[in-house]
């Protein structure tokens, strides 16, 4: 069906309606479709690897939190062990540690000994009822008096299943 | 109760809507809904095939990665497309003109030139069959490009002056007057090109004889 948009050119019209005839089946090459589909296909997959990398960085966060607390873990730790040698870690009296399991661990708080990414690696951890110099919670920081900084007081501590002393807490009396 | 049928506008809402949800079928019916009038568009005022489609590809690439803020407010999905092709197609004539220092620049409306460049374009035989409607495109491709613009949108594509004035950003009445002024052009250019044509056939008549 011809159009009849102007009067002014006649011809121009019918030029103008053999035009639109003679384009009406043109469309863009295929190659066009296959390749917006692809970049949307491509787009899509992006996004969902984007939302997963969110959904998992609270993880990465917590890590992220372990690493910038290992090394004063570790400072603490190396701090407390040694302190621990110098007063005699035998006072520790492993011979008389009662070995609990960690489901029996009261909610006190504990010294980390080691990195907390290294504790919470460590596949077969035991909790060990010891006896330790007061002396020790002093040079973490723990208000001693020095009269009674020679005297030793009951202690949980967190080993390893081979033995290596990992986090450390005062037990209820 | 009878469902209430979809307006075009609503339709590409709705894909527009799915489409951004993820739905790679709503795509798809949004490409087959637009890309055509698109390509025509493209196809007569860049006058290159490989121009259309890299501009129909740029512009659904564009909708696909969120970078166009179509206002459905502001008029129908369609118009916007258009708007955009001719922004891009604008955007490679600026890069294109860069390499062409001598180009004389003419005034917006007083522009009674043939587009040079246009002129040397590549006739679309293969898509063009038609001797006449060929004459019209090769006509079309010498006039100034923003009276083409209107020419095609209108004549072609058989857009409304307000969605033209939309596409072009102008107002209505330099939509008429463009319109107006690009008519005679091309009519003349077509009386021209016929007659050239009757000149060439009466020279070659002329020469086997």
């Amino acid at each position: 069906m011809m159009m009849n948009k102007g009067n002014d050119h006649p011809d121009l019209q019918v030029a103008f309606q053999q035009l639109r005839d003679a384009m009406k089946d043109t469309a863009t090459p295929t190659k066009v479709e296959q390749n917006i589909m692809r970049a949307f296909s491509l787009q899509l997959s992006m996004q969902q690897s984007g939302q997963q990398k969110s959904l998992s960085q609270p993880s990465k966060a917590w890590l992220g939190l372990g690493q910038w607390l290992a090394p004063g873990a570790a400072i603490a730790a190396s701090v407390v062990m040694t302190a621990w040698l110098m007063l005699g870690g035998a006072a520790m009296g492993v011979k008389n540690a009662t070995i609990q399991t960690l489901e029996n661990v009261a909610d006190a708080p504990f010294i980390a000994l080691q990195s907390l990414e290294q504790i919470a690696l460590e596949p077969n951890p035991r909790l060990i009822e010891t006896t330790v110099p007061k002396m020790l919670f002093a040079s973490m920081g723990m208000p001693v008096s020095p009269e009674m900084a020679s005297e030793t007081v009951r202690a949980e501590m967190l080993v390893s299943a081979a033995g290596q002393p990992l986090a450390l807490r005062l037990s209820r009396p | 109760m009878n469902s209430m049928p979809l307006t075009d506008a609503n339709v590409d809402l709705d894909l527009l809507r799915r489409m951004r949800a993820g739905e790679a079928q709503a795509l798809a019916s949004l490409y087959q809904r637009h890309q055509a009038p698109l390509y025509r568009f493209a196809l007569l005022r860049s006058g290159s095939p490989d121009t259309a489609a890299d501009v129909v590809q740029d512009v659904f690439m564009a909708l696909i990665e969120g970078k166009l803020n179509f206002d459905p407010l502001r008029g129908g999905l369609s118009s916007f497309l258009y708007g955009v092709a001719r922004n891009f197609m604008l955007k490679r004539a600026e890069g294109e003109r860069r390499y062409l220092p001598l180009q004389v620049h003419a005034s917006d409306e007083d522009d009674d030139e043939c587009d040079i460049t246009d002129c040397a374009i590549t006739p679309l035989e293969k898509i063009l069959m038609n001797e006449r409607a060929e004459s019209v495109r090769a006509a079309l491709a010498k006039i100034a490009p923003h009276y083409r613009d209107v020419l095609i949108l209108y004549e072609i594509q058989d857009l409304s002056y307000v969605e033209i004035a939309n596409i072009c950003h102008i107002d209505i009445g330099t939509v008429r007057s463009r319109l107006s002024r690009a008519r005679v052009k091309c009519a003349a250019l077509l009386t021209l090109m016929n007659d050239a044509d009757g000149d060439e056939r009466l020279a070659n008549t002329s020469t086997e004889r």
